[in-house]
């Protein structure tokens, strides 16, 4: 298993050769990357420094890209010289498209964290991007046993983010600027098409700061407002770097270490940030990840979490939001109950043809069971005695004590309506 | 000229049949797996059974969506699933996993529309997806309609863009805001609507919003609702596929005035009949429901700050209150479920699909049995007297049918203009 980083500056670079199993190092200039900043000489130059050095440089294209700005873009990088690169990172599909029309040399590393959490839509892009596809980067609410049988069953190299920060949100919009009273000192528009170097290459150009709910200030995520828009981050950063060992008996390819700073106020010992230094302590971080994980969460500049690293039950409430407990017998219903005033009417809504007169039950959204009486007087809204229905029809009857709307008029032959929950129990009445 | 399709939500049944009253070419609807709206009534295959006959005898579509981002476990019994939506004759499904889409392709034929949460937003993206299989792109929301028209002259794929409603801030499919704070994924119909909250900005400028105090919350990430009165001209122009308008969770009320005030406008400019006042009459009816403030979001140029929604300065409501639907018309009485309670003397349109509102004076109010009321409460059914109606309006009365929505004015309203009485 191997490491990799962001790197930002050469002394970044030299750490990462001093770090043992980093072979790799992630350039985001700005013009293509969420959080870059680096001029297209600057990511050059590292690129180029970064492979004197023996290490692997990949191009970090991980900015969505809508049309218009998708044509500037692959003008523009049409203009560079990418042989220094090894590899392109993407995350928008449109990336992969023009590198593989404009840059087919370039093997792909398809950032697959948003959606792209199944094995067969894995497998679809491993099929439709082909052999210039060389790794995927999963994603971090994958369970740990579902990123070992990826590692394992995909036909190319995995990734998986092992520390940093878990971003939560990506708006193209510039979302902080305005509330911020340094706003009027930054220039964050790229669109412009000025002169690139001199509008991209100043890292505090970004826009920082924190949010936090309103009943929650005391925790703040860190966000972001770049020329590609908005991003914030969680309170907490992954951190998974002590529980690595099945991973990486499974396969994992590449562990990511993300030690961007997002906050350059605070001033973490262990880690503390260099301006312009993307990979503070990467070697002493390798290091210890190699001979001493369980100290390091305990030194860790920020609280961390892996809140899906053991499962992921993001849909486990979802059941219980609802209060649709008759559905399972809506099938089968003749009719629903839309209005009611007590000791007046009923008014149903046929849902089928069906003739009165037969042993009907209605079903209650309180979960009990009443009788329908024979004595009901069904009828038409004219008045007109009503013995046989077409669906869709409205229908009144007499009034029937507790009935209410939403409950269902089931036929006699429709499923049991005595479950083996005892709390999903209708009660017969 | 090009004749795009309109294309409405729908949450429920009724909301179906409204949306296909009003004029809609084509409805989408949830089903009760697999989607984005959890919460939502979705349909049971009976009800899509039903709805998917309504819409047919009304030469409308169904779409069903299916465009959650699956886990390996939530794909038991999709492919089955799928089976049965194609035998119920649903036109299309809109899905945004791949993994999805090559399940469907392997289990049936449906048609399949890309989701717009697979952020689709440019024409490399686009033909990449046509390689898949993908039938219609439902592009992202930050692209404006020249964009789309772009990807549609590069690919020849049908492009379809939201011209109306809610937005998420985010790219679509990138906010899991829900999944880590509040355990629920976005992404498979657990969204908690965070960007919706207030949040205090470290170093905001005070009285961002509200002006009381230092550190003021303000919902930075809540933004507009979108409108694109003016740019239906521009959907019709450039060869847009489909004209969707936002709304899976939301009300009749809105899935009718929305419908109906888009079918205006794209049969209007299909006939050269648009005008200001008629852009005027749309404004001020898509004012009548609730909404958050509009905007024109990307539809003309990328949405900068000016889309963000000051929710802290108050939900706009609307100049209308819903007051119920259209259930059954009699010789003498329309039949309406009130959804809030009705007296005599209150004053209520009822918005027919085509032609001007009816409005008139309640004075004749009964229980759905014929016996007099003063006042029904929410939920019940009244009996509205047709010789209510003024000598004027009887014309226009004798166009309300079942699934037209009753509204009550709650702000005083903008003249109507002139409109057609008949749909071309």
């Amino acid at each position: 298993m191997l490491f990799n980083t962001f790197v930002t500056s050469l002394a970044d670079l030299d750490r990462c050769v001093a770090a043992p199993q980093v072979a790799e190092v992630l350039i985001e200039p700005a013009l293509l990357a969420r959080q870059g900043w680096l001029s297209a000489d600057a990511a050059q130059t590292l690129a180029i420094a970064a492979r004197q050095r023996g290490l692997r440089p990949v191009l970090v294209w991980d900015a969505l890209m809508p049309e218009q700005r998708m044509e500037q873009v692959g003008d523009r990088l049409q203009t560079w010289d990418l042989s220094p690169f090894a590899a392109l990172r993407i995350a928008d599909l449109g990336a992969a498209g023009w590198a593989q029309q404009h840059a087919p040399h370039l093997p792909l590393q398809l950032i697959a964290e948003a959606g792209n959490h199944n094995l067969a839509a894995l497998q679809g892009w491993c099929a439709l991007l082909g052999s210039s596809l060389e790794r995927v980067i999963l994603s971090i609410e994958l369970p740990e046993d579902k990123l070992m049988q990826y590692c394992q069953t995909l036909p190319v190299a995995c990734e998986v983010l092992g520390a940093g920060p878990i971003l939560l949100f990506y708006s193209p919009r510039p979302l902080l600027s305005a509330h911020l009273p340094l706003a009027d000192d930054v220039d964050a528009d790229v669109d412009k098409d000025s002169d690139e170097d001199s509008t991209e290459t100043d890292e505090s150009r970004l826009v920082r700061t924190t949010v936090a709910f309103e009943d929650t200030r005391d925790r703040p995520f860190p966000s972001l407002e770049t020329p590609h828009g908005t991003l914030m981050f969680f309170d907490k950063d992954q951190f998974i770097l002590d529980r690595l060992t099945p991973l990486k008996t499974a396969g994992l390819h590449t562990l990511r270490l993300d030690l961007r700073p997002l906050d350059l106020t605070a001033a973490p010992a262990q880690f503390a940030a260099q301006a312009g230094d993307a990979a503070p302590a990467i070697d002493r971080l390798c290091q210890q990840i190699l001979q001493d994980p369980a100290s390091i969460r305990p030194q860790w500049p920020r609280p961390t979490r892996a809140p899906f690293f053991q499962a992921n039950r993001t849909t486990a409430l979802i059941p219980r939001m609802k209060t649709r407990w008759l559905d399972p017998w809506r099938p089968h219903a003749l009719a629903e109950v839309i209005a009611s005033e007590k000791d007046n009417y009923l008014v149903f809504r046929t849902l089928r043809s069906f003739s009165f007169g037969g042993d009907y039950t209605l079903l209650l959204p309180t979960k009990e069971v009443v009788a329908f009486p024979q004595s009901c007087n069904p009828r038409s809204l004219t008045g007109a005695p009503q013995a046989e229905t077409l669906p869709d029809q409205l229908i009144l009857t007499h009034w029937i004590k507790k009935v209410v709307p939403g409950s269902l008029l089931l036929p006699p032959d429709r499923p049991a309506l005595l479950s083996s929950s005892k709390k999903g129990n209708p009660s017969k009445k | 000229m090009h004749h795009p399709e309109l294309l409405a939500p729908a949450k429920n049944l009724e909301r179906l049949k409204v949306a296909v009253t009003y004029g809609a070419d084509a409805v989408y609807v949830g089903g009760e797996r697999y989607g984005l709206r959890a919460r939502a009534d979705n349909f049971t295959e009976a009800a899509l059974e039903q709805g998917v006959a309504f819409a047919h005898q009304h030469k409308a579509k169904v779409y069903v969506t299916l465009n959650a981002f699956l886990h390996d476990d939530d794909f038991a019994g999709l492919g089955a699933y799928c089976q049965r939506l194609q035998a119920l004759g649903v036109d299309a499904v809109i899905v945004s996993d791949l993994g999805v889409i090559r399940s469907i392709q392997q289990h049936s034929e449906l048609p399949i529309h890309l989701s717009t949460q697979a952020s689709c937003l440019n024409r490399y993206a686009a033909k990449i997806w046509q390689q898949v299989g993908v039938q219609r792109l439902i592009l992202g929301r930050e692209l404006s309609i020249a964009e789309a028209a772009a990807i549609h002259t590069a690919t020849g794929m049908e492009v379809e863009l939201f011209a109306h409603g809610a937005m998420c801030m985010a790219y679509s499919g990138h906010c899991t805001i829900s999944n880590f704070t509040a355990g629920r994924d976005s992404n498979r119909g657990g969204c908690i609507q965070s960007c919706r909250v207030p949040y205090f900005v470290q170093g905001a400028a005070v009285d961002s919003e509200v002006a009381s105090g230092a550190a003021n919350p303000v919902s930075f990430m809540s933004s507009r609702d979108l409108w694109g009165i003016d740019q239906v001209g521009n959907f019709v122009h450039q060869g847009i596929a489909s004209l969707k308008i936002e709304g899976r969770m939301k009300s009749s009320f809105y899935v009718a005035i929305a419908t109906r005030v888009y079918r205006t406008l794209i049969d209007a400019h299909r006939n050269g009949t648009c005008d200001g006042a008629l852009l005027a009459w749309a404004a001020s009816e898509l004012r009548s429901v609730p909404h958050r403030d509009y905007c024109s979001g990307s539809l003309e140029q990328p949405a900068g700050g000016e889309s963000v929604f000051g929710q802290l300065s108050g939900a706009n409501v609307g100049t209308h209150a819903y007051l119920g639907l259209v259930l059954e018309t009699t010789e003498t009485d329309w039949v309406v479920q009130l959804v809030e309670p009705l007296a005599v003397g209150d004053e209520i349109e009822v918005i027919p699909s085509v032609g001007a509102a009816v409005r008139w004076r309640v004075s004749h109010m009964t229980s759905v049995l014929g016996d007099r009321r003063s006042a029904m409460r929410q939920e019940s059914i009244a009996r509205l007297s047709k010789a209510d109606l003024p000598a004027d309006c009887a014309a226009a009365g004798a166009a309300i049918a079942p699934f037209h929505i009753l509204r009550r004015a709650t702000a005083p309203v903008a003249a109507a203009p002139r409109l057609a009485t008949a749909r071309p």
